[in-house]
């Protein structure tokens, strides 16, 4: 597709119109000059100067290429001048009339004469050639043969004023008003040499337009050459034949000097037309030159990376050969690049050539939730899962964990599948061990859970029954009371129920606690704890000391915390030594994310060694005290794990004991 | 003169009846005392009572577990029914299981949930709250 020269079809429609203008205004005023440009030639009639006026704006208004209506319509409009006109004057001319179209803008008062007969009226050839201008126009715009047709039609006209202007120039009349013709006026002739030149710049692709408008080097060559030439012949013509008029040649001379000239003009504008193409060619081969050192360039970039792959793919199936887990490398089409011992191994392949076998042949078994996978991750996608469930074929059962993703041929080409996998089928098998025992645990402790209550619910229905049926006697027959036995029977049916309340309170223990656990200030529990143990500490003569940091705060069930604090407290009042001067020191500190609470006495203390584990089990008691009952230390260790802490204890006999008590700080 | 005319327990241990029953003659807590062994015999009993316009009892001590029909059981049905007089009702059992207390407190005829053993203090309480609720 050639581009229309727009600048050049408007430069060449300006002359026209300034033509046009020229002869419009000697027509109007009267200055023969500007009629015909050339005293006693034939004049350019008015209506030859509104023809050229339309095609002129016409070409012009085509050379902005302008899709929109309105231009169009335009278009049409100017051509209308030029179309009308030169139809009414061939139909003058033809069927012999006068259709008054010739004075009908201007009066022309020249007489008639035998090259012009018809004051006013162009020559045949003028309006022959308005009309070929107005249908080749119109037909132009239509991208068929139709072009073609224009083309060779505006080059007709060319040829048509190209020979009346030489014929002006070389001053042979018989060019400008071809014998049987009306002659053509010198400015008609310029401005329809310029207009045809102008319109057949418009379809570049056609005819002469394209030679000398297309890009090629022999089209460079026609366009420096053509005008020379032309004005070359056109200029030694005129001279040859102003100097045989003047008689200062004959012909023969003549003859000589045109054709030496001729040839030296040739010379020069070979020679400068060499020069030129020489320069295209050399500005031609440095950048052919350019152009081969950027391919070698680019094939060595292109070797490099194919190189850098190949290694780099080669190292990857190495890897995943060696590989210590279960890989496999495919092409895009399934097909076993690489795959590991492992591979081999899990997958029972022992024996059988996987090399450039379908992944789906070696594993029929592969179902289409699979074979979706693989074509996700050929899509670019990377699929992995932590645990699938696997049939094989032979029925075995397989826990798989995987890893599907693509690798690269380059940046954007995917070259296969890479796939891990690892067996976990005996680490699900165990998971699922697990989980059974861990179900039958759950049930079991619910189920003792269960029996602790009713139990405890049991014993406490008998244990009222005796206390109530026990007050009833000693109500119905007072003296009784004094019996030893009835005195025993009563502290037995007392013990019974502290042991059940003991009982109870270790039942409700409930390790849901953990969840809803809130802050609880410990040094302010110690003071309650003090103010409930006052009394017996009195009696027994044991100072305590809250030394617990008021900023201390546990993240603990409140009524656990009492309980253990009490408890401890009571502890060591009732352990205290009778020797000595008896304390006891509550103090916290802080061990990473538990507060630990110490409960420090110079007690009576335990052999550890011989207590051991036992310390904290049920009803244990190490001391021969007569309030022991040992179930204590077991709540307080149930309470302080059920609030996901622990608790230690360091003792000497006859120095003291020392329990420390863990609990998870606040987070506030 | 008595705390109640009409006594009614409902309890499903022999022992604990008996004991109940010597400790109310004891403190002359009621003129008559009526047993039933299970919730749905209480039910029972009482509708009958109800149908034959026979005095109904003033106070009522529910135990919660007895075989048949246990205590919540015997709640459920016996708060849709509409009595024509006020009637004290109170739990007597040795469970001290949260969620037990937490349920039959969620009966508006509950008036109070006590632990077994009773004795002749508590009976004696009972009896002052009833003779405050008469005036």
């Amino acid at each position: 597709m050639q581009t229309v020269p727009t600048r050049f079809v408007r430069f060449l429609t300006i002359l026209p119109v300034v033509i046009s203008l020229l002869v419009l205004f000697g027509w109007r005023n009267d200055f023969t000059i500007l009629k015909s440009f050339n005293a006693g030639y034939t004049t350019m009639k008015a209506n030859t100067a509104l023809c050229v006026l339309g095609t002129s704006i016409a070409l012009m208004l085509l050379s902005l290429q302008s899709a929109e209506a309105v231009f169009r319509r335009l278009v049409l409009l100017c051509l209308a001048i030029p179309g009308i006109i030169s139809v009414l004057t061939l139909s003058e001319f033809i069927f012999e009339v006068s259709l008054g179209v010739d004075q009908f803008f201007i009066r022309d008062k020249t007489p008639p004469s035998e090259h012009a007969p018809f004051p006013g009226r162009m020559s045949q050839l003028t309006a022959l050639s308005f009309l070929v201008f107005t249908l080749s126009i119109l037909g132009m715009n239509r991208k068929d043969r139709w072009g073609r047709v224009s083309q060779v039609l505006f080059h007709c006209i060319t040829l048509v004023a190209a020979i009346a202007l030489m014929g002006y120039a070389l001053r042979v009349p018989r060019f400008y008003s071809l014998a049987f013709f009306y002659s053509m006026a010198l400015p008609t002739s310029i401005c329809l040499l310029l207009l045809s030149v102008a319109a057949a710049a418009l379809l570049p692709e056609y005819g002469y337009a394209r030679l000398f408008l297309s890009s090629g080097i022999g089209n460079v060559v026609a366009r420096r050459f053509f005008p020379f030439m032309f004005f070359s012949v056109l200029g030694l013509s005129l001279l040859w034949l102003e100097m045989y008029r003047l008689q200062a040649v004959n012909i023969e001379m003549g003859v000589g000097i045109t054709a030496l000239f001729f040839l030296l003009a040739t010379l020069v504008l070979i020679d400068s037309t060499t020069g030129k193409l020489n320069m295209i060619d050399k500005q031609r081969s440095e950048a052919e030159q350019r152009l081969r050192n950027w391919n070698t360039n680019l094939e060595e970039i292109v070797a490099d990376r194919t190189r850098e792959l190949t290694e780099s793919n080669r190292r990857n199936q190495i890897f995943v050969n060696g590989a210590p887990s279960a890989i496999a490398m495919f092409d895009t089409e399934m097909r076993y690049i690489a795959a590991s011992e492992r591979w081999v191994k899990d997958y029972k392949l022992e024996g059988r050539s996987l090399i450039g076998v379908s992944h789906y042949d070696v594993f029929p078994e592969i179902g289409e939730d699979w074979k979706q996978i693989h074509r996700d991750c050929l899509a670019g996608e990377i699929n992995r899962s932590s645990s699938s469930h696997f049939l094989r074929m032979d029925g075995t059962e397989m826990w798989l964990m995987w890893d599907v993703r693509p690798w690269f041929i380059s940046e954007n080409k995917i070259g296969g599948l890479l796939m891990y996998t690892a067996d976990i089928t005996e680490l699900k098998l165990k998971e699922q061990e697990i989980q059974s025992l861990l179900n039958v645990t759950r049930d079991q402790n619910e189920r003792l859970r269960n029996f602790a209550h009713i139990v405890s619910h049991n014993l406490r229905s008998h244990a009222g029954n005796i206390s109530m049926l026990l007050d009833i006697m000693t109500q119905e027959h007072p003296g009784v009371s004094d019996w030893e036995v009835v005195k025993l029977l009563y502290q037995s049916s007392e013990n019974l129920k502290e042991t059940i309340g003991h009982l109870n309170e270790v039942v409700t223990i409930s390790s849901s606690v953990q969840t809803n656990l809130r802050g609880v200030n410990i040094r302010q529990h110690v003071y309650q704890a003090m103010q409930s143990v006052s009394a017996l500490a009195r009696e027994r003569n044991v100072t305590i000391y809250n030394e617990v940091d008021a900023e201390m705060v546990v993240a603990g069930f409140e009524a656990y915390i009492e309980s253990i604090i009490l408890n401890m407290l009571t502890n060591a009042i009732k352990y205290s030594d009778t020797t000595k001067e008896s304390f006891v020191r509550v103090y916290g500190s802080k061990e990473q994310a538990y507060c630990k609470i110490c409960f420090e006495d110079n007690g009576i203390g335990m052999n550890l060694q011989v207590v051991g584990e036992r310390l904290f089990g049920m009803y244990k008691t190490f001391h021969d005290h007569p309030d022991a009952r040992g179930v204590g230390l077991f709540i307080t260790k149930n309470q302080v794990e059920a609030m996901g802490g622990k608790i230690g204890v360091d003792s000497e006999v006859g120095v003291g004991t020392t329990f420390k008590v863990y609990l998870k700080c606040n987070k506030i | 003169m008595s705390a109640a005319s009409l006594a009614c327990v409902i309890d499903d241990d022999p022992i604990f009846v008996f004991a109940t029953r010597k400790l109310m003659e004891m403190s002359g807590f009621a003129d008559q005392i009526i047993v039933y062994r299970n919730g749905q015999e209480a039910l029972d009993g009482l509708a009958e009572r109800l149908r034959e316009g026979r005095p109904l009892p003033d106070v009522i001590l529910l135990d919660l577990n007895m075989p048949v029909l246990d205590g919540i059981q015997f709640l459920e049905r016996f708060s849709q029914w509409e009595l024509p007089v006020q009637m004290h009702l109170y739990l007597v059992t040795s469970s001290i299981n949260p969620e037990d207390i937490k349920m039959a407190n969620s009966f508006s005829v509950v008036r109070n949930y006590i632990t077994k053993p009773l004795s002749l203090d508590i009976i004696e309480g009972l009896a002052e709250e009833l003779r405050q609720a008469k005036k």
